[in-house]
């Protein structure tokens, strides 16, 4: 028996080592990449710029409004959507974004990285509208607020917390832009989300932040859609 | 028993190290594609919405709002503009991800719509044509929108070709809402990403 005991304990201690080391991996502090040199930047409050946020019934924050129904669905798991009002750099209303995100399946904690892929669709008034396919690392955000806020006795994390999301899925670790009406017809580009967080009440389900998208839409790379039949 | 207590440390190293790299802690669930071929190349796939039970959200000017207490901002820059929300089906009928279909109106009005699927990527769908009352069209008329399949994401990366929206309304449940179920039919090629 006592060398049952002994191999358990063994097991426990050689697990909780490389959690250890998973945790502190200088490496994956922050999410890094070259800068951007936007051509467009709208921005958007979690609490107040939040028109509509329906995801799956486990999910951690909160539905807006509360009465919408949930992702219940099996193939929804893990899956969020909202619809923000966006701000230009003057603060003032800019348009609509609709956000969807996905836990990702190449999510793996030995190399920082907890994966998330996010698909934007961006309304901007008097100018068009565009897409963004991107991939997010959470990673930095789970070990700088939502792991101290899941210790703490009132499960709330109070601070200042900055970082790129956007890791992917273009090889300068930016994400994918798409143009489809008006100025940005036919436009690719990248496109770069960052968030500033405040506050994570897990009790509330209210995370406060400030987010930022970045995008730098280059030269026209398709043909005008409008002459198409299909 | 020191060298059962390092034998244990070894095999602890080894289990977190393999949950941690190669465990998949994400599986979403996955239906088959329901895709087929087209006669002139590439792939065929079409998605339905079932009316008015897939609808999730719907906001705009002009519609009564699902949920009732779901606003745009103020602004003239939102006058135009029509947002909803629907859970997203197969062909068969099995919910598969969520839709998007934003629709602005007025001069350079145009259609977009985004299929998130989240086992198998994004289509990005967009349109110049902005019919204000889509439902209003006959059955057997003219499909209501068509545009092109723009980009995609994950398994749909580097898909381009057309798409069309037809609503098929056969009239109204016992609320008021309308029942049918709206079409979007996707012909694509791999054009590279």
């Amino acid at each position: 028996m006592k060398y049952l005991f002994a191999f358990l304990a063994g097991v426990v201690l050689g697990t909780a080592v490389v959690l250890f080391g998973v945790y502190l991996n200088p490496l994956a502090r922050y999410n890094e990449g070259p800068p951007l040199d936007p051509s467009t930047e709208v921005f958007y409050r979690t609490v107040t710029d939040t028109l509509l946020r329906a995801s799956s019934p486990d999910d951690p924050l909160a539905s807006v409004p509360d009465t919408i129904a949930g992702l219940w669905a099996p193939t929804l798991a893990s899956t969020e959507v909202r619809l923000l009002a966006l701000q230009g750099e003057d603060g003032a209303a800019s348009g609509l974004g609709v956000r969807f995100a996905t836990l990702s399946e190449a999510t793996r904690p030995l190399t920082g990285a907890l994966l998330v892929n996010s698909v934007w669709n961006i309304h901007l008034n008097d100018r068009g509208s565009l897409f963004v396919d991107a991939t997010d690392n959470l990673w930095p955000f789970a070990r700088g607020v939502l792991l101290p806020a899941w210790r703490a006795d009132d499960r709330r994390w109070q601070g200042r917390f900055s970082d790129a999301l956007t890791v992917g899925p273009g090889a300068a670790g930016t994400g994918v832009a798409t143009g489809s009406s008006g100025e940005f017809a036919g436009v690719r580009g990248e496109a770069r989300e960052t968030l500033a967080v405040d506050s994570l009440s897990l009790g509330d389900r209210r995370l406060q932040a400030l987010g930022m998208l970045q995008i730098a839409a280059g030269a026209p790379a398709i043909a005008d859609r409008r002459g198409v039949t299909p | 028993m020191k060298k059962t207590f390092l034998l244990g440390f070894v095999f602890g190293i080894g289990g977190a190290v393999w949950l941690a790299g190669w465990y998949p802690f994400v599986d979403p669930v996955r239906l088959p594609s329901e895709s087929g071929v087209a006669r002139n190349g590439g792939r065929t796939e079409s998605f339905h919405v079932g009316l008015p039970e897939d609808r999730i959200a719907r906001v705009g000017r002009d519609v009564d709002p699902v949920p009732a207490s779901l606003s745009l901002p103020d602004g003239p820059g939102f006058d135009d503009i029509r947002f909803e929300l629907f859970r997203l089906r197969s062909a068969s009928g099995k919910i598969v991800g969520v839709a998007s279909r934003i629709r602005r109106g007025g001069d350079g009005g145009y259609t977009d719509w985004t299929l998130f699927l989240p086992a198998r990527g994004a289509l990005f769908l967009g349109s110049p044509d902005a019919d204000p009352a889509p439902y209003a069209r006959r059955r057997g008329a003219a499909p209501v929108v068509v545009g092109r399949v723009l980009q995609g994401s994950g398994e749909f990366s580097g898909l381009t070709g057309s798409f069309r929206e037809d609503w098929r309304i056969s009239g109204r449940d016992a609320e008021g809402w309308l029942a049918g179920e709206i079409e979007l039919m996707t012909v694509t090629q791999d054009t590279g990403p």
